[in-house]
């Protein structure tokens, strides 16, 4: 805390040194044509060489000397709006940006592209453009933003078409994954293979993958940040899209013009009602009873009090369901698992200075399944439920600073898997597995310093702190045996607390080159803890308590940067070094008991992962893509596993490449392709074999000590636009894995033969999931 | 009234994606470069109240390698010095009997025994026959004893430790019809019942099933269990058919028996390293997306597998027609 407040005395003492005879230009930069807010979004003086990124909310602020400057505001597909502006009293200037898809309105993109690149002192920053992401190849032509953010360097798909992901060796629980804000904990539809978001309702995506600012905490290792748009505020339209497998539709509009608008949007997939008359024909009808849908719901109104007030709700609704129940078998499984959120945020204007934003989350994600069989019936529930208070603040004293500071509580209730059911007349209940309850809370200040034309430091902590509260069961071990101390509700069970520094820094060598820099500490207090390598719906998140304690991480990162040819070109080699402590596993030989406590099960132990990261990019023109290469290692050690050896992560892929290629061959037809390459992921083996009560046994060898084959896959999608003055429409062709490769998803072990014959053999078998899939979606925009 | 039943749910739903991923899936056969494991003493050792202990001792084997007709001479253990103790100063030295009896084989899970015309060899206290004839040998097992097990072979030695716990009898076995008898009248469940004695402990249970006086085998769901003790509760436990090691799976017909089977129900008392051991086995699903595989706990030091102590009581009953 004393650290926290010399910060804070420090920053003060900057601000108040730059306020002499100074103006301020402030106001909102918008969509012209939805009146929406331009996340990030550049305001640049061109006297000055000097430039400031709009927040969250569109809002920007700059506070000038006396005189007279030109002003220069652009965003990535929109065309540059120039103002010559007196500043000689404070100025409100609201921006409206014209959007420059020339694939929509054939305007010629004018703006000079952002050298944001090399200019800004974020590291491991990206920000991702729906509309890009949308004419890229997709699986069973769904769209997803997930698995698009996978083709970045340093970013790791969790599988064969699985929308989960691993950053720079952190995992998938390390990801902060936030809608609106509110924290999504399990972010996969079908276990994985789509993201929860639907890609006609995001506005804007960024992912942070190293250099966490202060203002991001709760998890180790990356920031996805998803904004939904907030609806037209000029006139009502109508989206959507009509695929392989899931259908969706977007309406929003003006309640009232410039006032209030509304989005809503669904999404679900027909796969239930494609596949059942198909499995009434498959083996007699015995698979007809299975079924599997998935849908999502997402709302948002925001109305706007005056130009200083604006309210924003949004929400969201997602389930899975699946049913298993073979005609006339006797063993069935029911399982429903999905996300809601609920976001209320403020946006209040103190001053032209002085932004404040305050949030009001609820989100929860829920696990429930029941399965049986002749006269008995299992039911396991697992959850986790957040109330969450964020009070956040933007305040811009001169161009030199852009200072953030805000506060965040959070109410944390674990329902860890309870487990109930019924055999005959007998019930039982888990009666061991009660909630979990916990604080979260936090402080944060940040200040991104323009200390000269050629150094840009962001520096900034931030001070958090957990609480895990009773009521609470611990256990302890005394004099060899367990004895345990019951704690009653509210009880303090145990305390964290945490300071998070976090620093990066650019050094501008010339106009197209910088040096980066950045060292950042990251405490995270939850965990999921899982014996998979995607994220299952039926995974816990676990709080830390007085056994597991809170995952710390310390990211060491330095990159070059450089652009070419008026920022046509950009590319970047950033190399990082994570020393990852406090990781949890579950031991070798845990076994799930409803009976037990989860954290019976952990094992603790440490990691390290480093690596370097080569990115080439063309921004500019009608042949645009990428090329990234990733070098990584990754290791954990824990006395428990492995004979306490040094072993890979599941996830370490030394080399990881992707190309992502789009060609606009006319205004009317774009063509993109994506060809990935990746090391085969680990597996441990068995090595050896016996035989007890004549079954197989077996046993293993080194964790992860063995390699499945090369990932490797080309895709190739082609759109083609009809459009008219009042509607629009593309027509997606995608072929996923254009020349088949059987790609590994995972490896069994299947037993040939068999002991009574005496002709036992066992043979690894490698389960590839997609061949060659074409795909077909119609998009729509009225 | 309550009680708790270790029973992987997770693992039960993590086996129906992975079977439904399997479907949709296509599958190649490709073959990793695996160390060949180092030698160890297999144990799979019994003993039971008033038997004699029998021990069969194997080799494990590299991964891949085949089980080949011509080579099960080399699969078994033999000529090894064989000594079963208790802490009272009962000792016995076993004595090595390769045994040409299907039957006897297949109660130990060897029933390729039959089709190759091989002998079993099993190890067991050299008055064996004796015992056969009268019930009385020079070591049988006792109630709440703790048993000590002491193996060399060669260069190698092995040493286990398993006690027979205290019997706990059930009720009864008890028959119910389909719930939906009238389209399946030709199907039949079987509970046991259970009464709690007041202030148990936790308690380790295996139970296995025999259909028409077959060898007792693992039911789908698992063969062990464990109990915490409610006082007075009365419990119903299905008892589901067991499947041999070469055994399919019948979802149709999960969960119950035909109407006119003999169910016979080996119910075991047994202790937490028997418990452990059998627990990981069959909950280890392997490396996959889904899941981790699970290191086998053992109870033999030195080596690999089970030497488990049992108290026993067997039990039948006739499902009418």
């Amino acid at each position: 805390m004393k650290k926290f407040v010399i910060l804070v005395l420090l920053f003060t003492i900057i601000i108040i040194s730059s306020f002499a005879n100074s103006y301020t230009l402030s106001g909102y930069i918008k969509d012209a044509k939805t009146g929406e807010g331009l996340i990030g979004a550049s305001a640049y003086i061109k006297e000055l060489k000097k430039g400031i990124a709009a927040n969250n909310f569109g809002f920007y602020s700059i506070t000038l000397p006396e005189g007279k400057y030109t002003i220069s505001f652009t965003y990535i597909g929109y065309t540059q709006q120039d103002f010559e502006v007196q500043v000689s009293k404070e100025i409100r200037l609201n921006v409206d940006m014209i959007s420059a898809d020339k694939l929509i309105n054939e305007v010629t993109v004018s703006s000079k592209r952002s050298d944001k690149n090399v200019e800004s002192s974020d590291m491991g920053r990206i920000e991702l453009s729906m509309d890009d992401v949308k004419k890229l190849p997709a699986l069973f032509g769904e769209v997803d933003i997930m698995r698009t953010i996978q083709l970045l360097p340093g970013v790791m798909s969790a599988g064969e078409g699985n929308s989960g992901f691993y950053v720079r060796g952190g995992g998938p629980d390390q990801n902060l994954v936030l809608l609106d804000n509110a924290v999504v904990y399990n972010p996969g539809h079908l276990f994985g293979f789509f993201s929860i978001f639907n890609s006609d309702i995001i506005k804007n995506t960024t992912l942070i993958k190293g250099g966490m600012p202060a203002n991001y905490g709760g998890r180790s290792s990356s920031v996805l940040d998803i904004s939904m748009k907030e609806g037209n505020m000029k006139k009502w339209q109508a989206d959507g899209g009509i695929g392989l497998l899931a259908s969706r539709l977007t309406i929003q509009g003006p309640i009232k013009k410039e006032k209030c608008s509304i989005i809503l949007s669904g999404r679900r997939t027909y796969v239930d009602l494609i596949s059942k008359p198909i499995l009434k024909k498959v083996r007699n009808g015995a698979l007809a009873g299975n079924t599997y849908y998935f849908y999502d719901l997402n709302g948002k109104i925001n109305y706007k009090f005056s130009d200083k007030d604006r309210l924003f709700i949004s929400g969201y609704y997602g389930k899975d369901a699946f049913k298993f129940s073979p005609e006339g078998g006797s063993f069935n499984a029911d399982l429903r698992w999905g996300n809601a959120t609920a976001t209320i945020r403020w946006n209040h204007l103190f001053s032209d200075k002085l932004f404040m934003n305050t949030s009001l989350i609820y989100n929860q994600y829920n696990f429930d399944a029941t399965a049986g069989f002749s006269d008995i019936e299992f039911k396991l529930k697992s959850g986790v439920r957040d109330l969450n208070a964020m009070l956040d603040f933007d305040y811009f004293p001169s161009i030199l600073h852009a200072v953030k500071f805000g506060f965040n509580y959070t109410n944390h209730t674990f329902t860890p898997s309870t487990t109930s059911g019924r055999a005959g007349e007998t019930t039982f209940n888990a009666q061991l597995n009660k909630k979990k309850y916990a604080h979260e809370y936090a402080a944060y200040l940040l200040d991104d310093i323009a200390v000269n034309d050629w150094i840009k430091i962001n520096v900034g902590a931030r001070v958090s702190g957990f609480t895990l509260t009773g009521p609470y069961k611990k256990l302890y071990k005394n004099n060899g045996g367990v004895d345990t101390v019951i704690y009653q509700r509210k009880d303090i069970i145990q305390n964290y607390a945490g300071f998070e520094p976090r620093i990066s820094a650019r050094f501008r060598i010339n106009k197209n080159i910088s040096i980066k820099a950045g060292v950042t500490v990251n405490k995270q207090y939850m965990h999921l803890v899982s014996r998979s390598t995607t994220t299952l719906p039926f995974d816990v998140w676990v709080p830390s308590t007085d056994r597991t304690k809170p995952q710390t991480v310390i990211q060491y990162a330095l990159g070059y940067f450089q652009n070419f040819k008026e920022d046509m070109f950009e590319a970047s080699i950033e190399g990082y070094y994570k020393d990852l402590r406090n990781q949890v596993e579950y031991g070798e030989s845990y076994v799930s008991q409803i009976d037990q406590d989860e954290e019976n099960g952990f094992t603790y132990g440490s990691g390290q992962a480093y690596g370097v990261e080569f990115f080439f990019k063309k921004a500019k023109g009608k042949f645009t893509g990428w090329v990234g290469y990733t070098l990584a290692y990754t290791w954990r050690k824990f006395p428990e596993l492995n004979g306490g050896n040094r072993f890979p992560a599941k996830f370490d892929r030394r080399h990881d490449i992707s190309v992502v290629l789009q060609y606009d061959i006319t205004k009317k037809l774009n063509i993109s392709t994506v060809f990935v390459y990746g090391t085969g992921n680990t597996t441990t083996m068995p090595i050896g074999r016996y035989f007890v009560d004549g079954n197989i046994v077996n046993e293993y060898g080194a964790r992860n000590g063995y390699r499945l084959p090369a990932y490797h896959r080309w895709d190739v999608s082609l759109t083609y636009i009809i459009k008219d003055k009042k509607w629009y429409s593309d027509i997606n062709f995608s072929i996923y894995n254009v020349y088949s490769r059987q790609n590994p998803f995972f490896i069994f072990n299947d037993i040939d033969g068999n002991t009574s014959n005496g002709n036992l053999t066992i043979k690894s078998k490698q389960v590839s999931l997609f061949p060659i899939l074409p795909s077909i979606t119609w998009n729509f925009k009225i | 009234m309550k009680k708790n039943i270790s029973i992987n749910n997770k693992y039960s739903f993590t086996v129906v994606i992975v079977s439904l991923l399997l479907l949709m899936s296509c599958t190649k056969e490709i073959k990793l470069d695996l160390p060949d494991p180092t030698d160890k003493i297999v144990v799979q050792g019994t003993i039971e109240i008033d038997q004699p202990p029998f021990i069969i001792l194997t080799k494990n084997q590299s991964y891949y390698s085949d089980l080949s007709l011509n080579d099960l001479s080399a699969y078994f253990i033999k000529d090894a010095e064989v000594w079963v103790y208790t802490d009272d100063g009962d000792s016995t030295k076993l004595q090595e009997f390769c045994i040409d009896n299907p039957a006897i084989a297949g109660a130990f899970g060897f029933d390729f025994i039959d089709s190759v015309n091989s002998n079993i060899c099993v190890y067991t206290i050299p008055d064996i026959l004796t015992w056969f004839n009268t019930g009385v040998g020079s070591l049988t097992g006792k109630v709440n004893t703790k048993y000590h097990l002491s193996v060399v072979s060669g260069d190698k030695k092995a040493h286990a430790t398993t006690t027979i716990p205290s019997l706990f009898p059930y009720d009864s076995l008890q028959v119910r019809n389909h719930p939906d008898a009238g389209k399946n009248d030709s199907l039949a469940s079987v509970y046991m019942y259970l009464t709690f004695p007041s202030g148990g402990v936790d308690r380790y249970v295996r139970i296995q099933t025999s259909t028409n006086n077959g060898p007792y085998y693992t039911m789908p769901g698992g063969s062990v269990f464990q109990y915490k003790v409610f006082s007075g509760s009365n419990v119903g436990l299905p008892i589901a058919e067991g499947r041999g090691p070469n055994a399919s799976f019948n979802s149709d017909r999960f969960g119950y028996f035909l109407r006119g089977d003999t169910v016979g129900v080996k119910w075991s008392q047994i202790d937490k390293g028997v418990y452990d051991f059998y627990s990981t086995i069959e909950n280890d699903g392997g490396d996959s997306p889904f899941s981790s595989p699970i290191k086998i706990i053992s109870n033999v030091e030195g080596g690999l597998g089970v030497w488990a102590g049992y108290a026993t009581i067997y039990g039948s009953v006739v499902i009418p027609k």
